[in-house]
């Protein structure tokens, strides 16, 4: 089976500074894996190359077996760390967006999440709190049918009762055949939820493995063991 | 793929020409309504101090409206800009680049609605100016001046004109997109690296395009001189001088189309091979 995302040799200079350096890593499809790690360590570049909004230094990154281009961006479902979409449109408008692009974009989906969270489709996202144009754009992502989620941050800067929802619109929305990767720092909240843990450290991989592996070898949660791993 | 880029960024973009457009047509309508209203006052009823004032006030409206219209042009560059600056390497570039479409799509589209306005813009100019001037101005007069410019200059030189024209306007668009990919290499600075860029570029451009007119005019001015020592020296210059536009005519439009194709290349690539979103 083609591994839904698999990067070699994968280096990513900021000037001087190594972002990235000798990333490899396989994923297989149909898991739920986490990126762990520090502030600085390098998910959110990883997550990046990978949705194509940046360029490796050096290696090769594939998703599906397919380079990185307009093929494998039909197949990756992005939520980046950040509120990228244009104030000025409604809600209505984007999902019309998502899905002239998006062939595995369910509008049907989409339009009953955001009726069970009460937000009027013609409103424009400017006049939504920050909260639901979050939410908003996480209903966008999970609306998708892809082989590969890129979740940035899902659960950064929001409340516990915010966080359970959005894990919850996470795993009930996925595509199953598909694979979650979840970068975050907020550990406890997810580990519950996932089935591979890739810990990144200064931009290399330190630990990739199932999590069931881990609490077995270490006898300890994924939780305590990345307080141990990235101890200041 | 492409239609739907164009409709989404026809939808963007149009959000910020048309409130632009209709403001200057209502002010052609109410520059073109006072001017009437001056024209047909009669000193005797109305007084010569209404008059004045209405003088004063059309004067001042008419100085305004030609402000707005220079405002128009360069607004219509400030928004294509903007609009690129902001979809292409700001927040909402996290969407652009992660849609299923190739750069090229994606650079094709941009160029194609920022032509789109930029034509809008020089219609809208022209119907104003002609209606402004509507019902004053003798059409047999303006072809009478005109005439003997169209019976001179060939129908073929004012097509390489026009061709000029249109080349131009691609040429200055994507020297803008241009400078802002590589500009925005620069993940800390993007806006002041990609003026700097633009500067650069500007100046060169200026520079050769400053050295060429002058060696190709040079040549053109010494040949002219030279031959004017034969006997049939007019009809020699003259042909000389009008193929000699001919050829620089053609020459620029070479050169435009090949910064064209260089910009163009620079700025997929860029988009392409080096993205770099911060």
């Amino acid at each position: 089976m083609t591994p839904v995302f698999e990067c070699s040799h994968i280096t990513k200079h900021y000037g001087a500074k190594a972002a990235l350096s000798d990333i490899n890593l396989t994923l297989e499809p149909g898991r739920i894996v986490g990126l762990l790690g520090p502030n600085g360590s390098g998910k959110t570049t990883l997550i990046k190359l990978a949705a194509g909004l940046l360029t490796s230094t050096s290696g090769t990154l594939t998703i599906c077996g397919e380079r990185i281009g307009p093929l494998t961006k039909s197949k990756v479902s992005y939520l980046p760390d950040k509120d990228y979409l244009s104030g000025w449109m409604s809600v209505s408008q984007v999902i019309d967006l998502f899905h002239d692009f998006y062939e595995n974009f369910d509008r049907v989906k989409a339009c009953e999440m955001l009726n069970r969270l009460q937000i009027d489709p013609e409103q424009k996202l400017k006049t939504l709190s920050k909260g639901n144009r979050e939410k908003v754009i996480l209903i966008l992502t999970m609306s998708r049918s892809a082989d590969l989620y890129l979740l940035d941050e899902p659960i950064g800067g929001v409340d516990p009762a915010a966080r359970d929802y959005i894990l919850q619109t996470i795993l009930t929305n996925y595509n199953e055949s598909g694979t979650i990767l979840i970068s975050t720092h907020l550990i406890s909240d997810v580990e519950r939820i996932l089935d591979e843990a890739v810990f990144l450290k200064n931009g290399t991989v330190s630990i990739h493995s199932a999590v069931d592996d881990i609490r077995n070898q270490y006898q300890k949660s994924v939780d305590e063991l990345f307080r141990e791993v990235f101890a200041c | 793929m492409l239609k739907k880029l164009l409709k989404k960024d026809l939808t963007a973009t149009s959000r910020l020409f048309v409130p632009m457009l209709l403001v200057y047509v209502t002010a052609s309508l109410i520059a073109k309504g006072l001017l009437e209203l001056f024209i047909s006052a009669e000193p005797e009823t109305s007084g010569g101090g209404a008059i004045s004032l209405l003088f004063i006030l059309s004067a001042m409206y008419a100085a305004m409206f030609i402000l707005y219209l220079f405002a128009c042009i360069l607004m219509t560059v400030i928004f294509i800009i903007y609009d690129f600056y902001k979809t292409m390497i700001k927040e909402e570039s996290y969407l652009t680049h992660t849609l299923p479409v190739s750069s090229k799509q994606l650079l094709n589209s941009k160029m194609m609605i920022a032509f789109f306005w930029q034509c809008v813009t020089m219609l809208v100019t022209i119907v104003s100016v002609l209606m402004f001037m509507a019902g004053h101005i003798n059409v047999e007069q303006i072809k009478e001046f005109f005439a003997p410019v169209f019976r001179e200059i060939p129908h073929s030189y004012l097509i390489l004109s026009a061709v000029s024209t249109v080349l131009s306007l691609i040429c200055g668009t994507l020297t803008f997109f241009a400078s802002m990919a590589i500009g925005h290499l620069n993940g800390k600075h993007p806006l002041i690296t990609s003026i700097g860029v633009y500067t650069g570029i500007r100046i060169v451009m200026n520079v050769s395009s400053a050295v060429f007119t002058v060696f190709f005019f040079y040549n053109k001015l010494k040949y002219t001189i030279s031959s004017a020592s034969y006997a049939n020296r007019h009809v020699t210059a003259n042909i000389y001088v009008n193929y000699g536009n001919y050829i620089w005519n053609i020459l620029s439009c070479l050169c435009t189309a090949a910064l064209i194709v260089f910009f163009y290349w620079v700025t997929q690539y860029i988009f392409a091979k080096k993205i770099n979103v911060e």
